[in-house]
């Protein structure tokens, strides 16, 4: 069991490492420079525009070598500073994490996980059920290969603009106050309705086809026609392929984490929702390296701090693997 | 046993009773903005806002004009100036200025505002970094006595710049600011909670720096109204939204959740005619106010842009009517063939328009062309005089939908003379820095608004030298030692000498018609759509309230404020 998770353990890191370095180095790719951008903002006479740059490439450290400002990078993430933002000079990065996180987490872990209790669910029940099936398996398709953002147009359009049931942007409505009183926590609610919404339909036409597939695969197999020989009851045999269907949909679990990010993403700029995505584009469009970096960062340690998480659920879950590990060990 | 689940029951009950007092509570401080009693507004705002700095670009909106003053207004409708936190300031001599400062004018700290105050606000011009430290450094001294402040300049001052610097520069608390100004942190510091003497002080606990700045009514009431010389804004509070994207803020304005919106929005045209409430300035086309001059931007580095010929040629091939019509929906007009707006009509000198100018003419065009030696080649399109092809490109911001389609219109109206361009996209930055760094054929660029002078103009279209990055003026890179001389002399003279400043812009004008240094294509609109659901008294043409509906940066003290303070409750 140690030699399986050290060897996990190894492996992320090596991708981390990887993955650390591919995100420093491409915002350096974009063309232009963000000081440029950042001082343009101040109206300046010609000359002090010079004496400005200088000091902005100083405080950002644009102004070293390549390969100094990559291990000043490491440096400073070892010891938890992500630098400071570009287009909100002189806020912390982390700050500004701290202050989308919230809403960002708040779209994910819900979507994520119902979708994947829900897909299952009505994926299990719609396999070898003639009704069900004809409805589910058409509508699960639908919805997979349905881009998040599309998606989140089309509820936004209908729903929230042509109905009016929903509102069409931001975290909260703008005439509430931010503080905790019951109004604040509704007007937060019924902003992330919509959002959490689009994930949550995308995300679960995958699991439902994929869970109907694996029971009929599971019905199918020899264990459960022995079973069925041996008149057990349609249920306990359901049951049986049930616990092994869910296995390849946990790994799949940690595959799509990466997607359903990914997803969160566009989807919050779609609805102008303050989370990681909406400040990672306005990053970008100011060529932010600092914020750009640090958001994707944030991104990389959650997927595969959650990627870590189902390894060590699946060994929980699948006995197989336990056996396995301990003969390997023994 | 039963006793014990009564007592398990009365603690349920208990904790109930106390966390609906709770949020009773809540409830009863109202943790709402009540919308008849707040005034929504956006168009200034995009990305996030960074803080209460008037020296940084993204300031939070309003912060100039609803907290921090200015010493004077400017009503460009009217062209006149208003005094405000001075009452009166002028010339004792060629070269002496003498400000009066109004007496009872408070910060919102509880002090007096002082001519101490105003002389430690000017004195930032001696900072790099300040914008007006260029005509700083023609200032010999800035003297404090009393209520006064005098300031003497060295030889014959930049009366025009100088008059523009009095109406835009922010009277900031000294002693908020005193240990952060120097030349980086005037630029990059920023306080909790900005100190003004304005008609707003800042509302902390609604301050959202994704989406919004809240600003309240200041709790010991605003001198300007104390005083009788304006209305006492009715809107207690004024939240500015930070935009998303048109079709949120077009939602929000059609659902009454905005009342002033200053953004261009695709399409408007058929809103304000379509029964939607909205409200415009004027009631027909072109509805807004003409704000800003946008230009065809020419690389004068580069061949064969470097000909003013061929920049002429260009002004003949472009249907500006058309662009006026097809892409706006006739909300902007075509501009003058000097570029000046229509708020300078009165320097605008008539007979050198019909000599110098230029009108959509393709005919004039290939004419000119020819002329200059151009030759078409065997695909059709002009050669340079030396038998290069000529291949352009133009380049506006990707997503600047209005100009995405300009640019495809002026290619297609050049392709009919015979001349190359081809339409290019970039990311706002990209197009940014390619245009300051000279690293481009042909670009549109609107950076110079509206202000009190066409000094500002000819300053933007002429300035000397040229350097390697070019961030505020002259983007063509034109050098033109002749008319840079004339625009430096209309610097020194004064604004109230509108003969001699006639006299020298009809100069400026024969040069640029002549050399078209950038060619002028249609007047941007001051964008104002304004909602009658919650407030009304939005400013008009012909009504007493000839104000500019404007809240972008610069333009609160213009009569941005006045368009405010003069807004009554749509209800009553």
């Amino acid at each position: 069991m140690l030699r399986y998770l050290a060897r996990k353990l190894f492996i992320y890191l090596l991708t981390f490492i990887v993955a650390v370095t591919i995100d420093w180095a491409i915002p350096r790719f974009m063309p232009g420079n963000p000081v440029d951008a950042l001082v343009s903002r101040i109206a300046l006479m010609p000359d002090a525009n010079a004496a400005l740059t200088s000091y902005f490439m100083a405080a950002f450290n644009l102004d070293q070598p390549l390969w100094q400002q990559y291990l000043n990078f490491w440096w400073a993430l070892l010891n938890g500073d992500l630098g400071r933002s570009i287009m909100l000079f002189p806020t912390p990065v982390t700050t500004l994490i701290g202050r989308a996180l919230p809403y960002t987490l708040g779209l994910l872990l819900p979507s994520i996980l119902l979708s994947w209790y829900v897909g299952n669910v009505v994926g299990a029940l719609a396999a070898r059920r003639k009704l069900l099936d004809n409805s589910v398996l058409p509508l699960g398709y639908l919805l997979t290969a349905t881009p998040y953002m599309w998606l989140g147009i089309l509820l936004a359009w209908v729903l929230g603009s042509t109905l009016g049931w929903f509102p069409l942007a931001f975290g909260y409505d703008q005439s509430v106050k931010a503080e905790w009183s019951w109004l604040f926590f509704g007007s937060l609610v019924y902003h992330w309705v919509l959002p959490f919404a689009s994930l949550f339909m995308v995300a679960l036409g995958g699991w439902a086809i994929g869970m109907r597939n694996m029971i009929i695969y599971e019905l199918e197999s020899d264990y459960a026609n022995y079973l069925m020989a041996l008149g057990a009851p349609h249920r306990l045999v359901r049951k049986y392929a049930f616990r092994n269907a869910m296995l390849p949909q946990i790994t799949g679990l940690a595959l799509q984490l990466g997607a359903v990010v990914g997803g969160a993403l566009v989807t919050e700029i779609v609805f102008s929702y303050p989370g990681l995505g909406w400040l990672v584009l306005s990053g970008i469009q100011n060529q932010d390296y600092f914020v750009i970096q640090g958001v994707f960062l944030f991104i990389i340690v959650g997927v595969l701090l959650a990627n870590l998480i189902v390894d060590v659920v699946y060994v929980i879950v699948d006995p197989r693997t336990r056996v396995g590990l301990q003969g390997d060990a023994a | 046993m039963s006793f014990g689940i009564n007592r398990r029951t009365f603690t349920v009950v208990s904790a109930a009773a106390l966390m609906a007092t709770v949020a009773g509570s809540a409830l009863a401080q109202s943790g709402e903005y009540p919308r008849n009693e707040t005034l929504y507004m956006s168009g200034a705002q995009w990305g996030n806002i960074v803080g209460f700095n008037p020296y940084f670009g993204n300031f939070a909106n309003g912060l100039i004009g609803l907290v921090n003053e200015t010493l004077f207004r400017y009503d460009p409708i009217a062209d006149k100036y208003i005094d405000w936190l001075a009452e009166k300031g002028e010339w004792e001599s060629p070269t002496v200025f003498k400000l009066t400062v109004r007496s009872g004018i408070k910060w919102s700290d509880g002090d007096d505002f002082t001519a101490d105050d105003v002389k430690w606000n000017i004195d930032l011009g001696k900072l790099p970094t300040i914008w007006w430290t260029d005509l700083y450094k023609s200032i010999k001294s800035v003297e404090a006595s009393g209520n006064t402040v005098t300031v003497t300049f060295d030889g014959t001052p930049n009366y025009q710049a100088w008059q523009n610097a009095l109406w835009n520069i922010p009277m900031m608390k000294p002693s908020q600011w005193k240990d952060h100004a120097n030349e980086t942190e005037i630029t990059s510091w920023t306080p909790d909670e900005p100190i003004g003497t304005g008609p707003y002080v800042f509302d902390k606990a609604g301050y959202d720096p994704t989406t919004r700045v809240v600003w309240t009514k200041t709790p010991d009431g605003w001198w300007a109204s104390k005083a009788g010389i304006s209305p006492d804004p009715k809107p207690k509070y004024i939240i500015d939204l930070v935009n998303s994207s048109n079709n949120v803020a077009l939602g929000l304005l059609l659902s009454g959740k905005q009342d002033l919106n200053n953004n261009f929005l695709p399409g408007v045209a058929t809103l304000i005619s379509g029964g939607y409430g909205l409200h415009t300035y004027y009631d027909k086309p072109p509805y807004m106010l003409p704000a800003v001059t946008s230009w065809l931007l020419p690389n004068t580095k580069k061949a064969p842009l470097d000909d003013a010929a061929f920049r002429r040629a260009l002004a003949f091939s472009i249907n500006t009517d058309q662009i006026a019509k097809v892409d706006y929906g006739n909300v902007v007009l075509p501009a003058s063939p000097t570029g000046l707006l229509p708020a300078w009509d009165k320097y605008i000198d008539k007979e050198a328009v019909k000599k110098h100018g230029f009108s959509y003419d393709p005919k004039m065009a290939a004419e000119i062309l020819d002329k200059a030696g151009y030759k078409k080649g065997a695909d059709g399109f002009y050669q340079t005089p030396k038998g290069e092809p000529i291949d352009l490109k133009i380049e506006v911001p990707s997503g600047w939908s209005d100009w995405m389609q300009a640019v495809q219109m002026i290619s297609a109206d050049a392709k009919a003379v015979g001349i190359k361009i081809t339409p290019k996209y970039p990311d706002f930055n990209t197009y940014q820095s390619q245009r300051n760094t000279g690293n481009f054929d042909l670009m549109i660029e609107n950076s110079q608004p509206l202000s009190d002078t066409p000094y500002t103009y000819y300053r933007y279209l002429y300035q000397l030298p040229i350097l390697s990055s070019q961030t505020n003026y002259n983007f063509a890179r034109f050098e033109d030692k002749e008319s840079w001389d004339l625009t430096v002399q209309l610097a020194k003279t004064p604004r109230t000498d509108i003969d001699k400043m006639k006299e020298i812009t009809a100069k400026l004008q024969v040069n640029f018609m002549d050399q078209l240094p950038m060619i002028p294509l249609w007047y941007n609109g001051a964008w104002a759509q304004m909602s009658t659901s919650t407030w009304k008294n939005w400013p008009a043409d012909g009504t007493d309230r000839q104000y500019i509906p404007i809240s972008w940066r610069g333009w609160l003290q213009m009569t941005g404020i006045d368009t405010i303070t003069h807004l009554e409750p749509a209800g009553e």
